[in-house]
């Protein structure tokens, strides 16, 4: 609420128009002032004149006025002695009802009269010598001047005249006090004239200056609200453009720029639109292609294998397989011919180990993390005894290997046989070849939550290398491969992959070359479904 | 009697002793010929004993080798390996007189124009080639 009754304030007194229209009041205002300080001025100096001309100060006829403005005066005759002199002034006195002292400073030639100190009907005056000074100063002035005095608990105010030399006597200065009271009564007439003319004349400026100015701050008010609206989104926004002059103008310039913000607006949508469409089919079609590049990837890859790994053991076996159609075997004694035999069956052992392997690593790549798990309440302890009874138990005896079981109570977890059956094979395979001396230990963990299989052997072990890229496909270590020559490179790939689908986890440690290895096999106790 | 000396660069250790028994079981077929051979397993093995050895009348290189005995193998190796060996072979004055016969099972027409570009002298396709025709081919070309 605040933010709405707050924003037309701001809106004022922030608002140029308005700035401009008070200055000029202000420029009239004081200007008006101004007028009306000097009328006041003249006004009053014409009411201190007013006084000194109808004062008829000497009220018989020694005294003349000579001149227009400047109360110049002469008496005539001079008077012969003061007295005369102070008569004249008293007269002068009655005569004014305005002026209410008057000090007279005369010369006759050879008297210089000075009635004093005002004669205001009772206060005496005395007679008293001008000094030189004093006397030049009062020749120099020739002007009717005033002020105010504080006389006898009462503001007075003291005019003086000046009078020059006329005919033969010499008034040198004739200096009235004049009542405030009655100054004032007719200084109120002039203050009630100039209220009268200046009010009138002030509402006149404010509604001159009002009834240019609105007509310019609406305009200008519309315009901002539009570029508002705009500013929010609206570009629907038209403004008055009655008026012919700048500001008229400059919403006709306004209302065809919006117009043209709104076509570009609504080409730009159009244009984003169509973009996004483009991107989204060309994403498609990406999508698409980078399925298929996928697809071709991984066929490409099994290509380049099947042409180096199963064409080696196809290309030993043909070739062996002609020795015998050229009758070349017989020549050979016969050690060479069992070796020969050896080889054929080692060279179809490889072909079958690869493309079992093969065609194992393609399923499970197929069927990843959708793989169709059978699970069961698997005894792990028996599981693995069983595996090693039947597979492993005869090569230990021939290479004379030790087998060790480490497991106590570590019951039962909910797993897939047949995955698990594979991936507890394939390490014991790899343990039981890849160990000459010593032997194979499977050490079993449980917690609450996983159960832990260790496959520790006394075999060639792995260096640094080795541990990186064991779990990749088709990858053999060196020394795997001189100790056993056939081999896919896929055994420890696939059992990586498997157990993933049982959603555990796979790690191998070794101190290096000839140090031994240790798979470690962590797998959840309650399979939980995806 | 004329002495034939062959090195046989190969990864796949059936495929070397196929060869070499090859050789003992069809090398009297070929009169006035006799045979020695020898083999190497990767492009390390192969340069040291080519230095060693520069006396050699034929070589039968394979193309996808491994560099050398350690780490790991990606059982699909670089081609390029092999065209080090040749590369390196024909660049160098005392085997002007070997023979490269290319073994491999690369059968891709690049393949082939890029070695005979690097100058191998002969082209031939393992897992379509019997031993028999390896070494017929072998004799012609040192005729």
């Amino acid at each position: 609420m605040n933010e709405i009754i707050q924003k037309p304030k701001r809106f004022i007194f922030n608002s140029l128009v308005f700035k401009i229209s008070f200055f000029v009041t202000l420029i009239l205002f004081i200007s008006l002032a101004v007028f009306s300080f000097v009328f006041v001025v003249s006004e009053r100096s014409e009411i201190l004149k007013d006084i000194v001309k109808n004062g008829e100060v000497f009220a018989h006829s020694t005294v003349e006025k000579i001149y227009g403005d400047y109360a110049q005066y002469y008496i005539h005759p001079l008077p012969e002695d003061f007295e005369t002199f102070k008569q004249l002034t008293q007269t002068t006195l009655n005569n004014n009802k305005d002026v209410i002292g008057v000090n007279l400073i005369a010369f006759n030639g050879r008297i210089l009269f000075d009635s004093g100190e005002f004669i205001t009907g009772k206060a005496t005056s005395s007679e008293r010598k001008v000094q030189d000074s004093q006397l030049l100063q009062i020749l120099a002035s020739d002007t009717v001047s005033s002020r105010e005095i504080y006389q006898n608990n009462e503001w007075v105010t003291e005019i003086v005249v000046p009078l020059t030399e006329v005919g033969g006597g010499h008034i040198l200065s004739m200096r009235y006090l004049v009542s405030n009271t009655s100054l004032n009564e007719r200084m109120n007439e002039i203050y009630k004239q100039i209220a009268l003319t200046v009010i009138p004349l002030m509402v006149l400026i404010i509604l001159v200056v009002v009834f240019f100015t609105v007509p310019l701050i609406r305009p200008i008010r519309g315009l901002t609200q539009a570029v508002e609206k705009i500013r929010g989104g609206d570009l629907n926004v038209k403004i008055d453009t009655k008026s012919k002059d700048e500001i008229g103008q400059l919403a006709v310039n306004f209302n065809e720029m919006s117009e043209e913000l709104k076509k570009l607006y609504e080409t730009l949508e159009e244009k984003v639109r169509m973009r996004t469409r483009e991107l989204e089919n060309k994403n498609q079609e990406l999508n698409k292609l980078n399925k298929e590049l996928e697809g071709l990837k991984l066929k490409t890859e099994f290509l380049q294998i099947i042409n180096h790994q199963l064409r080696t053991p196809i290309s030993a076996i043909r070739g062996y397989l002609d020795f015998w159609k050229t009758g070349v075997y017989e020549k050979f004694p016969p050690q060479k011919q069992e070796e020969i035999k050896g080889n054929i069956i080692s060279a179809s052992e490889q072909l079958a180990i690869i493309v079992n392997n093969m065609i194992e690593a393609l399923q499970l790549e197929a069927d990843g993390s959708v793989a169709k798990l059978d699970i069961s309440d698997i005894d792990i302890k028996g599981l693995i005894e069983e595996i090693y009874k039947v597979d492993f138990e005869k090569k230990c005896i021939e290479k004379k290997l030790f087998f060790k079981l480490n497991a106590q109570d570590v019951g039962t977890i909910q797993s897939d046989r047949k995955y698990l059956t594979a991936i507890i094979s394939n390490l014991l395979d790899n343990a039981f070849k890849y160990t000459l001396q010593g032997g194979v230990e499977i050490t079993i963990v449980r917690d609450n939550t996983t159960i832990e299989i260790r496959v520790k052997d006394s075999g060639i072990g792995l260096n640094e290398e080795d541990k990186l890229k064991l779990f990749q496909k088709f990858v053999r270590s060196k020394t795997a491969i001189k100790i056993s020559p056939t081999g896919s490179g896929l055994g420890l790939y696939i059992v990586k992959k498997m157990t993933d689908i049982l959603h555990g986890k796979i790690n191998v440690m070794s101190n290096g070359t000839d140090q031994g290895a240790t798979f470690i096999i962590k797998l959840p106790i309650h399979h939980e479904k995806n | 009697m004329k002495k034939i000396k062959i090195l046989f660069i190969e990864d796949e250790k059936l495929l070397r002793t196929l060869f070499e028994d090859s050789i003992a079981g069809y090398g009297d077929q070929y009169p006035g010929y006799s045979f020695e051979s020898d083999a190497t397993p990767d492009l390390n093995s192969a340069m040291n004993y080519l230095k060693e050895n520069p006396a050699m009348d034929i070589i039968v290189l394979d193309l996808r080798l491994p560099v050398g005995e350690t780490g790991m193998v990606e059982e699909v190796p670089e081609k390029e390996n092999g065209f080090t060996i040749l590369k390196y072979v024909r660049s160098d004055m005392k085997f002007k007189d070997t023979k490269v016969m290319v073994f491999t099972n690369l059968s891709d027409p690049e393949t082939k124009g890029e070695a005979e570009t690097l100058g191998a002298d002969g082209f031939m396709v393992k897992s379509k080639t019997l031993p028999t025709e390896l070494l017929e081919k072998i004799i012609s070309l040192l005729k």
